[in-house]
């Protein structure tokens, strides 16, 4: 194991069939190789913070952050308001994809910066799809400073 | 009127009877009549007591006159007889005075008693009586200042003569004077009469008005209750209503919100169960035979199916949360592109024909969903048609706005119209043709919040025609 591994993406998803349906797709697509998976607010911030069960993490900074909106504990909003205010985190990309589309939900991770905002659809052809559009974007056509 | 109780069965018990309201003013009206009567007698009354007062001071001045004018033949008749017992010229000077003015006194007296025709003629007798005594006394006094001192019996004669005359003039006044006092006496007992006949009729008037006055006030009052406890009643009513509706409105939100919510959260475990099948059919649909591979496929569709349910109920509940935010609306470009948006993810190419369409004012989103259900229906109904072809037309009607869509699909059975806007109903099977059936529920839903209404008309395998209206300008609720 190297030092540094780049860590792809940092995964919040609380529900475990999402969860694996997108793990799924990522892998399957071969979208993104070092993904973390986290069940909450908190674990999250732990991940990108390097503190509770997460203090002696290897690997820099995620290339992503893929975060679902409710989630227990701490939920999407808290996590992202968190890595905006951070001049060590504000620079990596924040994805939401979550099931609602309520416009409040929108303007409020907008208003604390979000990179994007994605709606999960029901259909497992088209969740797929939309999966794979966005990790390849992120991963491929978007450029992020080393950090 | 409040007051007819024309419905025995209706129930009111705050009221024993309702007073009848047309009686007060009759009541009221012959109250003033009498009032107006009383009135007219008491002046007739003041009118009659002057006239009665005027008589009597003529009474009492024909009395006056006559009782001067038997003094003055009285001193006439002892001065004459002084100087006929004296000869002493002293007597005479009075007497010619008196004589002088008698005529007058008597035209007077005459006067005033033209009334009475009885006096009168005695005024007549006594003028010829006047006359006779005169000359007498004219001819006793020449014969007295002819004669000695001695009264002879010529004298003596004439002196009979003349006192019997005077007897008889002093007979006739005092009958006048009696006629006067008798006339007086029953003038006085009219006046008294009549006066007291009026006062009875005054007090007896006002006494009837009084008592149809204080009637229509009780009538009044009671109606006034009545009334009072009407609108105390409908205030309570009201305000019974208004508490209703409040709880109507929580109930409403509360429901609409937990469908939203209800809708939202079926996503989750949907989008689970879709994503399995599909890894179960991507890994094992190898291994299954046909009908193994059928059902599979059958699961695949039914979470399709749900998803859309699901996709429409959110749609129809979010209808009722959302608030209406009206415009003016330019109908042709939205019903134009509301056209394009349908055709673009629709395969089929029907004609379409946009007709210039009237403005109207509504919210812009929800009126380009009603746009865009219509025309969906429209293409998706025609889609089987050789020749599929959609008229949108629009006009002013009665301070309305009414639009229309028809089609020349397959149309609908209008025995099953009642089904037609309900939610989830549908006239068609979803082999046919695919849909909920939740998108005219919408449509209507939208077009009825906007205070408009809508309607349809068609026949089996002939298209159909579906007609809404929407308010044209500021009138808008």
């Amino acid at each position: 194991m190297s030092e540094y591994q780049q860590i792809d993406i940092l995964y919040a998803e609380d529900n475990p069939a999402d969860a694996e349906l997108t793990l799924y797709t990522l892998k399957t697509r071969n979208i993104a190789n070092n993904i973390v998976w986290v069940r909450d607010g908190v674990e999250a911030l732990d991940f990108v913070k390097r503190r509770g069960r997460y203090a002696n993490r290897v690997g820099g900074m995620p290339r992503l952050v893929l975060l679902d909106l409710k989630m227990p504990k701490l939920d999407g909003v808290d996590v992202l308001k968190a890595l905006k205010a951070e001049e060590s985190t504000r620079g990596v990309p924040v994805v939401i994809m979550t099931s609602s589309h309520e416009e409040t939900d929108l303007v409020k991770s907008y208003k604390l910066g979000v990179n994007s905002y994605v709606v999960k659809p029901v259909d497992f052809d088209k969740f797929a799809e939309l999966v794979t559009e966005v990790g390849l974007y992120w991963m491929i056509c978007n450029k992020t400073p080393g950090l | 009127m409040a007051g007819d109780d024309t419905n025995g069965t209706m129930h009111r018990p705050f009221a024993s009877m309702p007073p009848r309201l047309w009686f007060i003013p009759l009541v009221f009206a012959a109250a003033l009549t009498l009032l107006a009567c009383v009135a007219l007698l008491a002046y007739v009354s003041a009118q009659q007591n002057v006239d009665d007062d005027r008589w009597v001071d003529h009474t009492y001045r024909v009395l006056n006159i006559t009782n001067q004018l038997l003094s003055d033949y009285k001193d006439a008749g002892s001065d004459s007889r002084g100087y006929m017992l004296t000869g002493n010229d002293e007597f005479l000077r009075p007497y010619r005075r008196i004589v002088a003015a008698l005529p007058a006194e008597l035209n007077q007296l005459s006067d005033v008693v033209q009334d009475n025709s009885l006096q009168v003629l005695r005024v007549t007798q006594l003028q010829e009586l006047a006359r006779l005594r005169m000359q007498q006394m004219e001819q006793m006094i020449s014969t007295r200042r002819a004669a000695t001192s001695k009264l002879n019996g010529q004298e003596l004669a004439q002196l009979m003569e003349s006192k019997r005359t005077m007897d008889q003039v002093i007979d006739i006044m005092h009958g006048m004077v009696q006629e006067e006092n008798r006339l007086l006496g029953v003038r006085r007992a009219d006046a008294l009469r009549s006066r007291h006949v009026t006062v009875w009729f005054i007090v007896a008037g006002n006494l009837v008005s009084l008592l149809a006055l204080l009637a229509c006030l009780g009538l009044l009052m009671r109606e006034l209750a009545f009334r009072r406890r009407t609108e105390r009643h409908v205030k309570a009513l009201n305000d019974e209503l208004a508490a209703r509706n409040t709880l109507l409105e929580a109930s409403n939100r509360e429901l609409e919100g937990f469908s939203y919510s209800i809708s939202h959260d079926l996503r989750s475990p949907l989008r689970a169960i879709d994503g399995y099948a599909k890894l179960l059919q991507a890994r094992a649909g190898a291994a299954l035979d046909g009908e193994g591979k059928r059902l599979l496929g059958l699961v695949a569709e039914n979470i399709g199916r749900m998803a859309l349910l699901i996709d429409d109920l959110l749609a129809f509940a979010r209808l009722g949360r959302k608030a209406l935010e009206p415009e003016q609306l330019d109908m042709s470009a939205i019903a134009t592109q509301c056209v394009a948006d349908v055709l673009q993810v629709n395969a089929a190419r029907p004609r379409v024909m946009v007709a210039p369409l009237p403005p109207c004012r509504g919210d812009r989103t929800l009126v380009r969903q009603v746009w865009t259900n219509l025309i969906a229906n429209a293409v998706k109904y025609s889609q089987q048609s050789p020749d599929a072809h959609i008229e949108i037309r629009g006009r002013v009607e009665d301070g309305e706005c009414l639009y229309s869509v028809t089609d020349n699909g397959v149309g609908f059975d209008m025995q099953y119209y009642h089904k037609l806007f309900g939610v989830f109903q549908r006239l068609h099977g979803v082999e046919e043709f695919p849909g909920t059936g939740v998108g005219l529920a919408i449509v209507m839903r939208i077009v009825t919040k906007h205070g408009g209404r809508i309607w349809a008309d068609a026949a089996v395998g002939q298209g159909a025609t579906f007609y809404f209206t929407m308010p044209r300008t500021e009138s808008a609720r």
